[in-house]
């Protein structure tokens, strides 16, 4: 039902009356319920009091003499009364003597008690499960006060009463008033509300449209001429309704046009969003891809720059090398008169003479050189490296001991010196002069590294590598020894790290460590090894340099003996020397002549050759590099198709090479390693002479 | 009223005493009466029990004075009515105070000297009640006196008696719940009867003013007691053995001095082989007993005797008279001193000599036995 709904409004109007009439109703009623109830208080403190009186002179003489049993008695009898529900009996000063009931042992208050000193009295009292009229009266005989009692009477059923006339007024009321509002609303339906709700759905149905519609009420009253009323209204809208329709179809049809065309537009305009929306999906892809590639070249630009720098720098201390290698290779033959000639000269002085210890000095002098000829041959890593079993531990404590290193300490006092050593060291190959050298530009490196004093810690370590470490240098998988020179001195700037194992760059004052090649035989002597280095330092708080080594499982072999010269004395056979540089012949021809050779010499391949035609020679020592005209083993080529199986010692300031192994093959024997020296130029010769059987008869014998 | 059936010569006497209370009043001359009260029930349910009472205390007063009063003062009295009830008791003891008696004889019902007693001893008159037995009325202070044994000495005699001498085992307990008397001598009944060896498994009470006890007894019934113990006064007791019989309860009914030979009449023959014990009975050997008969017979045309309350409120006037002469003064203190030593007073109930509390020592009971028809005699008991 609608708020505004005329049935709603009827039914209120008939609803508030109701309302009205049961107020009124209820306003009578309540004065009559009032009277009764009040009657009804009036009764039972009559009957009430009556009992009390027929007993009183008993109950007070129970009382006062304290007969508990009797009175309680008394008490039983009076509750016998139909509708007393318990009794209180009170002493003089309001204590309670005795009830019939627990819940009622509180003690008179003082009011109750003022209250009753004016004569008996009743009190209604309600709680939320009883109700009661407490009659309370002095009990008093013979002129005596002996105490109080308390009647309480049980209200309950007079309460159910009252309860009961309520409900029947009520129900009887609301149902008369449901009826009467029932019939009303019949009436008022039939004769207003439904005409009127007739005339309003045909209103509903004009404003929606249904113009012409009409009403059919058969009514003569006020809502019956209200209906042909608006029949007429209805009528004469729907002529003009049709009238105003055809102008309006007109107009609709242009109007359904223009209607279409913007539609037309607005799609054209919402494709030409997508468009643009994918067109800029696409352009954002595009883009991100190119950043993408743009970071990948960019990472591998920096990648190939790397790479180029590293290369640039191996390429740079190659050529370095090369450029050292150049002098060492002239210096080392011009080194083997130094070398070379005090071995024969002490040969031919006496024991006593005061020749010899200079002539010792010399040989000492000529030897350093030559080692540091090595150096630098070991920068151009074509320096004849020795390949012998060693453990790095034995190299560092020899280095210790080395009169070297006493150098360094008297220099470097306030250094302190600690090592590490794993006793459990792997061995490696390699020279042990150079891993010596090594170890010893690492050490006065860490030393000047801390004038002001400090702390170097050499250790040693084995280690695995199971993948490939990126550091100053990539090591490789494998087993490695690792030598560690730890300082904390002040540390080499990042911009120096790249340079320090070049040749003669040095921050340091030149002079009193040397070479300038330091770090270079460093890097050359791990190149040589196969190793790598790692390197990490901090500016201000040191410096730790890592040198790793391949590991080999062989053992140290027991150290050689100086073998005596009898053992490789020459019988007479018949030697030529074939060597470019006269210091180098002579010193070989002067040896083999001492060791008792018949020694003829060549300086180049041709002169050899040319020699061999007509002279037969047990044995060629041949140098492998001449200059100019051709080398050792195209010399020897041409040797072996003149005579086959010619015994030959291939002889070299540089290190092995393929050229040397070639030569080999053709039947060459022995590499010997310049520069000569008695003991290892005899002991070559007279290993290849005594070496059976030969490969081929000798010619010159037949 | 018993005072009308007075002979003229008392009511001469009476007239007189009543001339010299008003001319001299207080007790200062010599001729001066000394006044005495007798509070006992004139009206209400003890009336026609305590009536007996008034006519052996007038004839004691009477012979005290034809011997020509207590040292030269008449002996004067008046009957003050207790109303039946303890208010009516503290009622009349202050009425008494207020008229300044020289004692107080009564009342006979313990439950009306209880309010009695504490009133005349805050007043320190004596009082010297002849038959209630209730322990606690002389225990109320030293004014207070009785004749008579108390219910403490009662009780056990009549519990050993049923116990030994009728050989009962189960005793049902009926007590008064107005009477303090009832209540205390079932209480001694039961605690003796129960020290014997007995048992009490039944026990009930009801309202003085009570005239059917069916309800009760049909418990009693089921209980099936071979003793009923009930220690009220003759008309209830009387009542309940009456409808206990009618009922069909076959025991053997016991009673305390409250029954008195009255009882027959409320009861009648349902008494036959009931017991009850008595401070007295008509053949007791005593001289005071056998004068008293005597001047019954003489004066009132009484043959015999039977209610024991009249020797017992005889010997309490001669008691008093006995103590004031001792006393030689009329003056309450002296008199209550006197009457605090009194030593052998031999009356018609036997010798009381007071102990400290105002009880008499030695003094006997007797038991009695309704028997065809009469009370028998069948036992004293010495407290011994």
């Amino acid at each position: 039902m609608r708020f505004h709904s005329l049935r709603f409004k009827i039914n209120i109007a008939i609803f508030t009356t109701c309302i009205g009439i049961a107020l009124l109703f209820g306003a009578i009623l309540y004065p009559f319920e009032r009277n009764r109830r009040e009657a009804r208080i009036d009764k039972i403190k009559i009957l009430l009091s009556a009992v009390f009186q027929q007993r009183r002179e008993e109950l007070a003489n129970e009382i006062f003499a304290g007969q508990k049993l009797a009175l309680a008695r008394s008490l039983q009898e009076i509750r016998k009364v139909n509708g007393v529900a318990a009794l209180s009996v009170y002493g003089p000063d309001g204590g309670l003597t005795l009830s019939t009931d627990g819940r009622f042992s509180r003690p008179l208050s003082d009011e109750e008690k003022s209250a009753a000193e004016r004569g008996p009295f009743l009190h209604k009292e309600r709680g939320r499960d009883y109700s009661y009229a407490e009659y309370t009266t002095p009990v008093e005989v013979i002129g005596e006060r002996v105490g109080y009692l308390k009647i309480y009477f049980d209200l309950s059923e007079m309460e159910e009463e009252t309860l009961l006339t309520i409900v029947i007024f009520f129900t009887l009321l609301v149902s008369t008033l449901l009826i009467v509002a029932g019939i009303l609303n019949l009436l008022l339906s039939r004769s207003v509300i439904r005409p009127v709700s007739v005339l309003r759905d045909a209103i509903s149905e004009v404003r929606g449209g249904g113009l012409g519609a009409t009403v059919q009420l058969a009514s003569r009253d006020e809502v019956g001429e209200m209906a042909e009323a608006f029949n007429e209204m209805s009528a004469k809208l729907e002529e003009q309704h049709l009238e105003i329709e055809k102008a309006i179809l007109a107009k609709d049809a242009y109007a359904l046009e223009l209607e279409k065309t913007n539609r037309n537009l607005e799609d054209l305009n919402t494709r030409l969003e997508d468009i643009v929306g994918e067109r800029t999906a696409e352009l954002r892809e595009s883009n991100e891809r190119l950043q993408q590639e743009i970071n990948e070249r960019k990472r591998a630009d920096r990648e190939k720059r790397n790479l180029e720098e590293r290369l640039a720098r191996s390429q740079k201390m190659e050529a370095l090398g090369l450029l050292a290698g150049g002098v060492a290779h002239d210096l080392n033959n011009v080194l083997s008169g130094t070398v070379s000639y005090p071995d024969l000269l002490l040969m031919e002085l006496p024991r006593d003479s005061p020749l010899r210890k200079p002539i010792l000095t010399i040989r000492e002098s000529g030897q350093k050189a030559a080692a540091i000829v090595q150096d630098l041959l070991t920068l151009a890593r074509r320096g004849v490296i020795t390949r012998e079993v060693l453990n790095l531990n034995d190299i560092v404590t020899e280095y210790l001991k080395s009169p070297e290193h006493e150098k360094l300490r008297f220099y470097h006092g306030s250094v302190g010196f600690e090592t590490d050593l794993d006793p459990g060291l792997l061995n490696v190959r390699g020279s042990a002069v150079h891993l010596k050298k090594c170890v010893m530009n690492l050490i006065s490196n860490a030393a000047e590294a801390q004038p002001n004093g400090g702390k170097i810690l050499v250790s040693t370590c084995n280690r695995y590598v199971d993948k490939p470490v990126r550091g100053y240098d990539h090591v490789q998988e494998g087993d490695y020894v690792l030598l560690s020179v730890r300082d904390k001195g002040s540390g080499i700037a990042s911009h120096d790290l790249k340079r320090i194992f070049e040749p003669f760059y040095t921050k340091k004052v030149m002079g009193r460590s040397g070479t300038g090649l330091g770090m270079s035989v460093v890097w050359g002597t791990v190149q040589d090894h196969e190793g790598y280095i790692d390197l990490e330092s901090v500016e201000g708080k040191g410096t730790t340099f890592e040198l790793y080594f391949p590991v080999t499982r062989e053992e140290i072999p027991a150290p050689e003996r100086s073998i005596p010269p009898e053992r490789y004395m020459g019988r007479g056979e018949s030697i030529l020397v074939v060597d470019d540089i006269r210091e180098q012949r002579e010193i070989a021809s002067r040896i083999l002549e001492k060791l008792g050779y018949v020694v003829s010499s060549a300086a180049s391949g041709h002169e050899a050759l040319a020699w061999l035609e007509n002279n037969p020679a047990d044995l060629i020592v041949l140098d492998m590099i001449m200059e100019p005209g051709i080398d050792g083993l195209d010399a020897y080529r041409r040797i072996a198709s003149l005579h086959p199986g010619q015994r030959a010692i291939i002889a070299s300031g540089f290190a092995e090479t393929e050229r040397v192994k070639e030569a080999q093959k053709l039947g060459a024997g022995q590499y010997l390693k310049k520069p000569y020296t008695l003991e290892k130029l005899g002991l070559a010769v007279r290993e290849e002479l005594d070496r059976q059987p030969p490969k081929r008869p000798v010619l010159r014998q037949g | 009223m018993n005072i009308l059936a007075t002979p003229a010569k008392c009511r001469l006497w009476r007239f007189l005493v009543l001339i010299a209370v008003a001319f001299f009043p207080g007790p200062a001359d010599a001729s001066d009466p000394l006044k005495i009260a007798l509070i006992l029930a004139r009206t209400g349910i003890a009336a026609e029990d305590n009536a007996p009472a008034v006519r052996a205390a007038e004839l004691a007063i009477q012979e005290i004075n034809e011997q020509g009063g207590l040292r030269g003062h008449p002996l004067a009295y008046v009957v003050i009515d207790n109303q039946s009830c303890p208010i009516g008791a503290k009622k009349a003891a202050e009425k008494a105070v207020k008229q300044k008696v020289t004692a107080v004889i009564g009342a006979l019902w313990s439950s009306h000297c209880l309010p009695m007693a504490r009133t005349l001893q805050d007043a320190r008159i004596p009082m010297i009640t002849p038959t209630a037995s209730n322990p606690g009325i002389t225990r109320t202070g030293d004014c207070i006196f009785r004749v008579c044994f108390d219910d403490a000495f009662q009780g056990r005699v009549m519990a050993q008696f049923a116990y030994s001498v009728l050989g009962c085992r189960r005793a049902a307990v009926l007590r008064n719940s107005n009477e303090e008397y009832s209540l205390t001598l079932a209480e001694y009944f039961t605690l003796f009867f129960e020290q014997s060896g007995g048992k009490a498994p039944w026990q009930g009470n009801y309202k003085g003013t009570a005239v059917d006890f069916t309800e009760l007894l049909r418990e009693v019934k089921l209980v099936h007691p071979d003793a009923f113990f009930i220690p009220g006064y003759a008309r209830d007791s009387g009542l309940v053995v009456k409808q206990a019989v009618g009922l069909g309860i076959r025991t053997t009914f016991l009673g305390g001095d409250g029954w008195g030979d009255t009882i027959f009449e409320y009861a009648g023959n349902a008494l036959e082989g009931s017991y009850y014990s008595t401070h007295w009975h008509p053949e007791v050997p005593f001289v005071a007993s056998r004068h008293l008969q005597k001047q019954y017979r003489e004066r009132y045309g009484i043959n015999r005797v039977t209610d024991v309350r009249i020797p017992l409120t005889y010997d309490a006037v001669h008691l008093f008279a006995d103590a004031v002469r001792r006393a030689g003064s009329g003056d309450r203190s002296r008199i209550l001193e006197s009457l605090a030593r009194t030593r052998d007073f031999r009356g018609a109930t036997g010798t009381v000599t007071f102990d400290p509390n105002g009880d008499p020592v030695s003094k006997e009971a007797g038991i009695i036995k309704f028997e065809r028809g009469s009370w028998v005699f069948v036992k004293s008991v010495s407290p011994k």
